[in-house]
């Protein structure tokens, strides 16, 4: 695995452990009507680092530790996220290690961990998005991409229920919900459920 | 928050304190100020104003840098005041006010600092000044002025300052932005107020009167204490007076609305002290509506707000004096062709002309969410003393089900790059 400090790049096997911290502010507290004010200022990001230099490395297991230790204010690091990295400048409060004495005057250092904390949030919300939203928001609805209807001549949403898609009412010409059983079909596409680009004007098909 | 000084924006803030008064009694003109370190290499003179801002740019206060002081080496301590500050070092001659438009008077209190300085409300529009002021100085004038007309300065939250009259119309502090828990401080009841009203006559004074010149010419000066007295005071309250002498802009036509002015606030004993969620939305001198409780309501006026700031920004607020209110409650009823699907219970102020936001209400049936949406955005009445109810009417917007976004109903909708646009 690799991971980057300050452009020196290190491919070494390693466990990363990642902690996202989502940091409120003292402002926070319990409100008169009993709900919970949680002033959010950002989530900021802490890794966990153990690395597994092998033997026979120690000149580069040597220099990582330099690096690491130098009383500076933060570093670049470049760490894996999710399925790609993530570039941060973070400080290390501590580097620690253990000294190894093997039989016949061949001793290590091994078992390097140190702490990497984010300096700047990794996520904010501009306040003015935040106020806009208000205290108690409705969370978003899950998305899924791309939206299953059907609009017919005069405009009206209609929901299409088939086989696999497990939809239980639909709305009629008049705007009215109804229910419906599992293998009912009102309308369908031939085409199965491929998303369909459409022009202006169009009336989609799913 | 960040501060502009010059053309550069500092938002690297620490020990930001700002805590802005405002009397509308018309006693005292508050001298308003924040502090800040700011984190930064540069050099930061003094006698320059500094811009007070919030994240959203909206401006919190510009004043005067009286301070600025390199703490260390990445910091610079910075205090700025008010110009009204300016308003103690400049003196005023003495003069006689016959029926003097309020307007010219409060322009030459701010000849200094000029016209572009400060607003007089246009409530004070066609309002005169009758009486004496001695050599004073700008800021007493301006006091007296204040305390005469039932005004208040604002010094904060604009790029001025501004004189308004006392509002009559509250503000509520709603129930989710008040923190747990206000508190209420009784006081001394004061059962009589007492102010003298003076007038003067022109001409050359007996050795047994009171007399006073503008340099020019002399006036006899009489005087006449006037007093209310405080009905609401429970037998065998012992004296406790108010007098107020010496502002001899008050005379015999204007004190009795003087002391009905002032009798408001001193004949009243209860004091609140909260804090509120306050984005720049509850200022000092603004009439409030506040809960002590879940389920009582005092009103009265913001005299001090002292800030801390996080994401948003919190103030405890010092409310004083104050009333405390008859409430009843208000059941909002959503519902969704016929059925109920919400319901939402607020206390309220009798006869309080109420407009609250109806929500989107957001619910699970089964396994399928489902978001409803308001036919009407507000809902809106008066509340009675026995209570009063109000039905709102909702529609499907939106439903959720196994990962997939339903729309139920729409405003429009259009067709834009392959995808539908709904709202």
């Amino acid at each position: 695995m690799s991971f980057s400090i300050d452009s020196i790049k290190w491919e070494y096997p390693c466990q990363i452990e990642r902690v996202s911290e989502m940091t409120a502010s003292e402002i926070s507290g319990l409100m008169l009507n009993k709900s919970y004010f949680n002033d959010v200022l950002g989530t900021w990001l802490k890794y966990s680092l153990t690395i597994a230099v092998p033997f026979g490395s120690e000149a580069d297991y040597n220099s990582i530790y330099e690096q690491l230790t130098q009383p500076v204010a933060g570093h670049e690091f470049i760490l894996p996220y999710g399925n790609s990295t993530i570039n941060i400048t973070g400080r290390v409060a501590s580097v620690s290690d253990a000294w190894i004495k093997m039989p016949g005057n061949a001793n290590y250092w091994r078992g390097k961990q140190f702490e990497i904390l984010s300096n700047n949030p990794t996520k904010t919300e501009e306040l003015g998005v935040v106020l806009a939203r208000g205290n108690s928001p409705i969370p978003p609805i899950p998305w899924s991409g791309w939206v299953k209807l059907y609009i017919d001549d005069d405009g009206y949403l209609h929901l299409i229920k088939t086989e696999g898609l497990d939809i239980d009412f639909y709305i009629d010409d008049d705007g009215n919900l109804h229910s419906l059983a599992l293998g009912d079909v009102i309308e369908y596409t031939a085409a199965g459920w491929d998303r369909v680009a459409a022009a202006d004007g169009d009336e989609i098909y799913f | 928050m960040k501060i502009k000084i010059g053309d550069t924006t500092y938002s690297t803030l620490t020990n930001l304190n700002f805590d802005p008064t405002a009397d509308v009694t018309g006693s005292e003109v508050p001298i308003n100020e924040f502090s800040v370190d700011i984190i930064t290499e540069d050099e930061i003179d003094a006698m320059q104003f500094a811009f007070l801002y919030d994240d959203r740019d909206i401006l919190w206060a510009k004043y005067w840098i009286i301070f600025a002081d390199r703490a260390d080496k990445n910091t610079v301590r910075v205090r700025a005041q008010s110009t009204l500050k300016l308003l103690e070092r400049r003196m005023l001659d003495p003069v006689m006010l016959d029926g003097a438009p309020v307007a010219d008077i409060v322009s030459e209190i701010f000849a200094e600092l000029g016209t572009e300085s400060y607003e007089l409300s246009d409530a004070f529009d066609g309002k005169t000044l009758t009486g004496f002021c001695p050599k004073q100085s700008c800021k007493t004038r301006l006091q007296w002025v204040c305390f005469v007309l039932g005004a208040y300065i604002k010094s904060f939250f604009l790029d001025k300052i501004e004189i308004l009259p006392v509002g009559e119309t509250p503000k509520l502090i709603p129930l989710a932005k008040t923190y747990w828990k206000p508190s209420l401080v009784y006081g001394e009841y004061t059962t009589r107020v007492n102010v003298t009203a003076y007038s003067y006559v022109k001409g050359t004074p007996a050795t047994t009167d009171t007399w006073v010149t503008d340099g020019t010419d002399t006036y006899i000066q009489t005087q006449q204490n006037h007093s209310l007295r405080n009905t609401d005071v429970p037998e065998g309250t012992l004296t406790h007076e108010t007098h107020i002498e010496g502002v001899t802009l008050v005379n015999n036509d204007n004190v009795d609305e003087i002391l009905s002015n002032i009798s408001r606030f001193y004949f009243k004993r209860i004091n609140v002290e909260l804090d509120a969620i306050n984005n720049a939305e509850f200022y000092p001198g603004d009439r409030i509506l506040c809960y002590t409780d879940e389920n009582t309501m005092a009103e009265g006026y913001i005299s001090t707000a002292t800030f801390a700031f996080g994401q948003q920004a919190k103030s405890r607020l010092a409310i004083n004096p104050v009333d405390i209110v008859e409430t009843a409650q208000l059941l909002m009823i959503y519902q969704y062709e016929g059925t109920r699907i919400a319901q939402q219970a607020y206390t309220l102020p009798v006869g309080y002309p109420y407009e609250i936001e109806n929500p989107y209400i957001d619910q699970n049936w089964g396994i399928t969410r489902y978001v409803f949406a308001p036919e009407n955005p507000t809902a809106s009445g008066t509340l009675y003393a026995e209570g009063s109810t109000d039905t709102e009417d909702y529609v499907l917007a939106l439903g959720a089900h196994n990962g997939t976004l339903l729309v139920l109903s729409a405003d429009e909708f259009e067709f834009k790059d392959g995808t539908v646009v709904i709202s």
